[in-house]
């Protein structure tokens, strides 16, 4: 295996790719617990792909990613997962998001036989006309759950504000309509198209002896007689680089405050190191909105709002900065106006940048001591750059005031759009 | 791990020393009995405490002021405990180790600021520090709506007992909140410093020595020692014929509470049994319910059960089609009542009870969780972990039975949704 050191963290890293899968261990001392996430690069945006032999993109079904996370747990032999997981005490869990499907298992005993059986799990899909009909039920009541979550809903119809043809528009989950129509031939498609281990992500993070672990995964029967050699083809998505809708009024029942989202859509096409750009924006954002700055006590002195939490997210050549705010004005005009002042013509010293790089370390060295996060962390750079970034501290202390005040008055902020969620007044 | 207590009369001093972790990590508890109208104070005071300072006296000015400390962490939350209502005042920050000679004893000064040196001018908070908390409070009050889960399971404790102790929640109380005031807050400020149990706790990689040294210096509480109090909430009464109530709500998906008492619990079949009969009933996905509602019948996306032991209150909670309430009822039953008829095996008890055990080693990986662990052990005189492990490893199929006869259906309630 490949080995790299994190400098400045006492953390090594080791990384092989088997059978196409891409492993990575992150072996801990003195800790007992383990935690082991294995992913997908497959979320609710992958609707329409094809093999490279294929003449014609298919288009499956909104929510199937989803679907699939739920039915990934059935096995041919009836014992579920979770009874197995339960005998050892150890958690196993699930999730999708708009990029991507995680598997993971976090416990204290057994790993080796426990990783095995995730191994197996994940490459051995087991689906049939009844298990995938039982799940709807399921699936529904998960749906239902979400839509009546006022914060779900604004984030909903933020996507639908901002991208005109991304799938990212569509619920992660789907819609009742669509979960009803999947079938298994459906699942069984999409399986093969991205549960391939050249799609795929292992993370084992924690307490392990690392060459029993690497024997694992070597000796997996189910894993290394997959075929490595599918390459994926996703539908390039033409999205617009303008928002659809600059200002949008949603209404709601159980609010218990007005709020709203004011999002900037950026554009990546122009810039060639998109790390460095996230590291940039970040520092921008952080200095300019975050906790150390005044920007949140302002706002509430002008009456504003009562709560601003700033979020950013890439996906695929757009990099969305989102703001959410608790309104104490509906008119959320001015609250931009604001933002877009500060963006732009606020003064940061040199000072600040360095003390915000003095934080940043700090962080990553508190979120190193637990492997959940530092696994998670990794995860999300491969689904993001596509690459583990080793040197992420020597990246970081390179960060200067030159470059910082270059990619601040480049930035494109233009192509923004509000959405207001209001209580339902009418009865 | 190596754990000591030393008693300074005003307030214990917790020290537990362990080098599995990169950060110190510092709580601070003050303990008190519930009172319904104080809980709303306690929470505007555990807020505004962590906002600003006297030196401090913006939030701007104290997160720079931490951020200069390697990022130094401060915060606080508020509970209840069966009959007490505890403000936890906490700090984490990273060991000197990775930072410089002398950070540590900085952040346990910045901390003794926070508790012992508020804005306040002319004996009342910050105009503009209590404005902003105040709004964060009414927030927090009001955001109880939006979470329907939680609102139902609130609403289903109301219609058990209202007014009862295990029916107050942390929400806090609009009523109260118009009652605080800028002088009142800090007349309570005052009171919490003086009336209230205090307990500190300091854990990571520490030269003990030191930190004695430290906290004695800059932690100069002039409690008056509270008695001790009984804080495990009992009941002597419970419906022999189970209480139904529907409330309409405008909401998709119908939100399912369902409350249990439980009665006559000794300490043993609390702290033991009666995890393990929560775990076999609705713990998980290996759970009876999770298998019968959701995996068998498809009539929901979650169920679980938890217990709140010194409540001495069994909660079940669901999502579901309002079309399927009574079905839903008559399953959930039928497995509480299959338990009580034996309807179990040793692979469930053994399952149950490694999962519990783990969960117990797990709480050891993160300092927080230590420490209230340690708490725990301080507070009701519970036993520590190996023992506990030993202990739940030694119960039986029987007295599972035993305690399922204790377990007392009350409470049924549904914050309906769509038709």
């Amino acid at each position: 295996m490949k080995k790299i050191t994190i400098k400045g963290l006492d953390q090594t890293l080791l990384f092989e790719k088997i059978n196409g899968l891409k492993v990575i261990l992150l072996p801990y001392e003195n800790r007992r617990d383990y935690y082991v996430n294995y992913t997908t690069k497959y979320g609710s945006v992958n609707l329409e792909f094809m093999n490279e032999s294929d003449k014609n993109y298919y288009c499956s079904p909104k929510g199937t990613a989803h679907f699939l996370e739920h039915k990934m747990f059935e096995q041919e032999d009836g014992v579920d997962p979770f009874t197995f997981y339960s005998k050892t005490g150890t958690e196993c869990n699930a999730g999708t998001s708009y990029t991507k499907t995680s598997y993971y298992i976090y416990g204290l005993n057994d790993i080796n036989k426990n990783l095995n059986y995730l191994i197996n799990c994940i490459n051995s899909p087991y689906f049939t006309d009844e298990n995938v009909e039982k799940e709807k039920g399921i699936i529904i009541q998960e749906i239902n759950m979400y839509d009546d979550n006022p914060d779900w809903i604004l984030e909903e119809e933020t996507q639908k504000a901002i991208f005109k043809n991304h799938p990212i528009k569509y619920d992660i989950a789907g819609y009742s309509d669509t979960v009803n129509s999947i079938t298994k031939e459906d699942l069984y498609k999409c399986y093969n198209a991205f549960y391939n281990p050249n799609n795929m992500f292992l993370v084992v993070s924690g307490k392990f002896d690392v060459d029993e672990v690497v024997d694992i995964i070597k000796n997996n029967e189910k894993l290394n007689t997959r075929n490595a050699n599918i390459n994926i083809k996703n539908k390039k998505i033409d999205e617009e680089k303008t928002v659809v809708k600059v200002n949008t009024e949603v209404f709601c029942d159980n609010i218990s405050v007005n709020k709203a989202t004011i999002s900037f859509k950026i554009s990546l096409d122009d810039i060639d190191d998109k790390y460095e750009f996230h590291l940039y924006l970040s520092a921008i954002i952080s200095i300019l909105f975050g906790s150390g700055s005044s920007f949140k006590e302002d706002m509430f002195k002008k009456g504003y709002a009562s709560y601003i939490d700033c979020d950013r997210m890439f996906i695929d050549n757009f990099y969305i900065v989102e703001f959410y705010a608790e309104l104490l004005n509906d008119d959320v005009s001015k609250l931009k106006d604001e933002i877009l002042f500060r963006f732009k013509d606020f003064k940061v010293n040199e000072e600040e940048l360095k003390r915000y790089i003095k934080v940043l370390i700090s962080s990553i060295v508190v979120g190193s001591d637990d492997p959940r996060v530092f696994a998670d962390s990794i995860i999300s750079d491969l689904i993001n750059f596509d690459t583990i970034i080793d040197n992420k501290f020597e990246l970081i202390r390179k960060i200067n005031y030159k470059r910082f005040n270059e990619i601040r008055n480049n930035l494109d902020i233009s192509n923004n759009s509000i959405v207001v969620l209001k209580q339902n007044n009418k009865i | 791990m190596k754990y000591h207590v030393i008693d300074k009369q005003s307030y214990k001093l917790h020290l537990i020393n362990t080098n599995k972790f990169k950060t110190i990590s510092v709580k601070v508890v003050f303990s008190d009995v519930v009172k319904r109208e104080e809980i709303t104070f306690k929470n505007f005071l555990s807020d505004i405490l962590v906002f600003s300072t006297k030196n401090y006296n913006t939030r701007k000015l104290l997160q720079i002021k931490q951020q200069d400390l390697y990022a130094m962490n401060i915060f606080s939350s508020c509970y209840r405990l069966g009959k007490l209502y505890n403000m936890d005042i906490s700090a984490s920050f990273l060991n000197d180790k990775y930072t410089e000679e002398g950070n540590t004893i900085e952040c346990f000064k910045l901390l003794s600021e926070v508790i012992f040196n508020p804005n306040i001018n002319n004996f009342s908070f910050d105009e503009d520090s209590f404005n902003i908390v105040n709004e964060m409070t009414f927030n927090q009050i009001n955001s109880v709506k939006e979470d329907t889960r939680k609102l139902s399971l609130i609403k289903m404790l109301e219609n058990m007992g209202n007014n009862e102790i295990y029916s107050y929640h942390g929400y806090g109380y609009l009523d109260d909140l118009n009652k605080i005031n800028r002088e009142n807050l800090y007349e309570y400020y005052k009171d919490v410093l003086t009336t209230n149990k205090v307990d500190i706790f300091v854990l990571g990689d520490i030269d003990e020595e030191k930190i004695i040294e430290i906290v004695d210096k800059y932690f100069k509480f002039k409690t008056i020692k509270n008695k001790k109090d009984d804080f495990i909430i009992s009941h002597d009464k419970y419906r022999k014929y189970s209480k139904k109530v529907v409330d309409q709500a405008n909401i998709t998906q119908s939100k399912l509470s369902i409350g249990c008492k439980l009665t006559n619990l000794t300490k043993y079949e609390s702290n033991y049994v009666l995890p393990l009969y929560s775990t076999i009933l609705g713990g998980g996905s290996d759970s009876k319910l999770f298998k019968e509602v959701r995996e068998a019948n498809s009539l929901c996306y979650y169920i679980s059960s938890s217990s709140n032991k010194l409540d001495n209150i069994l909660f079940i909670t669901s999502g579901i089609s309002y079309s399927n309430f009574d079905k839903t009822i008559k399953l959930i039953k039928k497995t509480i009542k299959d338990i009580s008829l034996g309807k179990y095996t040793e692979d469930d008890i053994n399952n149950s009870k490694i999962q519990y055990i783990t969960m117990l080693e797990q709480l050891l990986e993160n300092p927080f969780q230590i420490i209230s662990s340690y708490y725990s052990m301080e507070l009701l005189q519970n036993d520590d972990i190996e023992t506990r492990i030993k202990k739940i490893n030694d119960v039986t199929y029987d007295e599972i039975k035993e305690l399922s006869k204790k377990v007392h259906l009350d409470t049924i309630y549904l914050l309906k949704g769509a038709e």
